[in-house]
């Protein structure tokens, strides 16, 4: 037995495995698309409400991710995080009088005085509906989000589920693109409807209607 | 040898096409589309040319929602008809009225028009755009009918196809008129437009396709140009 011939035979399997190991990796890695979303939703056309709120992201809705399994294919991976943080942050701008990002709930509720109120929206789920799915010739897309609010005294002002529907032809923009276009229309319908039907809800109205009245505000 | 035989499937590749020919040139004639173009204007009204319009299109939570092409058909065509007319992008015009013209959020009749106005900000943005018209479009264009066979076969000596395919294509459409400042629906334009596609193929399927969803726009376009008063209208069957 030559040692030599030993070292030789080990040192060319080594990278014919890593070789391996890396086509290997690459295939698996060619099974899953990622799909980042963007968005530019505009600037809402509203008054604010004449409050002063705290803003609490919890990282399950800035680091939000969906995998979407499609059966014999690719499946897919859809990255929300940033676009949830880029949409909450223009709608709430527009909604209230005064904005602050806080780091943590606690942070808020210490600070009584900063605020009005503490507002934590998250997101429920996702579900994307592939064309082959539904025997549709679209991508759909479904978003539910849910926005809690809490007064300064952490009691509960509403705890509010609100949805958004999107959806894209994929012949038009090629299957990832249609997903993201179809996501982004979801968001952007819920973003609509978080602008439009959350000072709307009876909890939020009453609270909006104590708090004017208490600033010397007419009520509405 | 080898050359008589050469010469003979060559004459048989050129009667084949020659008969293919003859059969497209027939079936082309029949590859039209029948256009239905009706309005019905408020009496009285009278449009003016100051004011931009929008087109907007309904969207549905289904399949047969109005096609984001046919709105940028439209859009584009009453642009070309008349250049008295002054369009305003749907997608800028949508997005500078954000929330308020989403697919869930727009106003469905004229009766909300005022509700939607007072909100704060709504009005003022509606006059910077300039626009006082919206045109909604409703409608789509879907495959009512289907048949013929047709069968294609590849081998070393070559491939080709046999057969005949047909379909025919529905495309009904419809543009409300609202405007804005009176809040009221001055007229309504409707598209009726039918076609069937032909797809003969011997050796090569050749597609003989009725364009139906333009012949709608089209239609639709220049009926909506004459309506508000931007051109002269030629209507009739195509």
């Amino acid at each position: 037995m030559n040692p030599g011939s030993n070292t030789l035979s080990t040192q060319i399997r080594r990278p014919v495995r890593l070789g391996a190991l890396v086509i290997g990796l690459a295939i698996l890695a060619g099974c899953t698309t990622t799909v980042p979303i963007e968005t530019n939703i505009p600037t809402p056309l509203i008054a604010p409400m004449p409050v002063r709120v705290a803003v609490f992201y919890d990282p399950s809705l800035t680091d939000f991710e969906h995998t979407e399994d499609v059966v014999g294919g690719s499946d897919w991976v859809v990255q929300l995080g940033n676009a949830n943080m880029t949409m909450f942050n223009k709608l709430f701008a527009s909604m209230f009088a005064t904005v602050v990002k806080v780091d943590s709930l606690e942070q808020a509720f210490a600070d009584t005085e900063g605020y009005d109120a503490i507002i934590t929206p998250s997101i429920v789920e996702l579900q994307i509906a592939p064309p082959s799915r539904l025997e549709s010739d679209f991508f759909e897309a479904w978003v539910k989000y849910r926005i809690d609010a809490f007064d300064n005294d952490q009691k509960p002002i509403v705890k509010w589920i609100v949805t958004g529907y999107g959806k894209a032809e994929p012949e038009m923009l090629g299957s990832s693109d249609a997903l993201s276009a179809a996501t982004v229309t979801a968001m952007r319908d819920a973003a609509a409807n978080i602008v439009i039907k959350f000072k709307k809800q009876p909890r939020v109205r009453e609270w909006i209607d104590a708090q004017e009245r208490m600033n010397g505000l007419p009520a509405h | 040898m080898v050359y008589l035989l050469t010469n003979r499937c060559a004459q048989a590749v050129l009667a084949t096409a020659r008969l293919t020919l003859a059969l497209s040139l027939t079936l082309s004639l029949g590859a039209c589309v029948n256009s239905t173009i009706e309005q019905v204007k408020q009496p009285g009204v009278a449009f003016d040319n100051a004011d931009s319009i929008v087109i907007l299109a309904r969207r549905h939570q289904n399949a047969s929602e109005t096609e984001a092409s046919f709105t940028e058909c439209v859009e584009a065509r009453l642009s070309e008809e008349s250049t008295l007319l002054k369009v305003h992008p749907q997608k800028a015009f949508i997005d500078a009225m954000f929330p308020w013209f989403e697919p869930g959020t727009a106003p469905v009749t004229t009766d909300a028009i005022p509700e939607l106005l007072a909100n704060p900000g709504v009005r003022s943005q509606i006059d910077q755009t300039g626009v006082r018209y919206v045109v909604w479009l409703d409608g789509s264009t879907q495959r009512i009918d289907s048949g013929g066979t047709m069968s294609c076969a590849v081998s070393p000596a070559g491939g080709g196809c046999l057969g005949f395919g047909w379909w025919e294509d529905a495309a009904d459409y419809e543009a409300t008129i609202w405007d804005l400042r009176t809040a009221s629906t001055t007229g309504m334009v409707s598209a009726d437009v039918s076609g069937t596609s032909y797809m003969p193929a011997l050796i090569v399927p050749i597609p003989l396709i009725a364009r139906t969803q333009a012949a709608a726009c089209k239609g639709l376009a220049k009926q909506l140009s004459q309506f508000l008063g931007g051109a002269p209208v030629d209507l009739g069957s195509e």
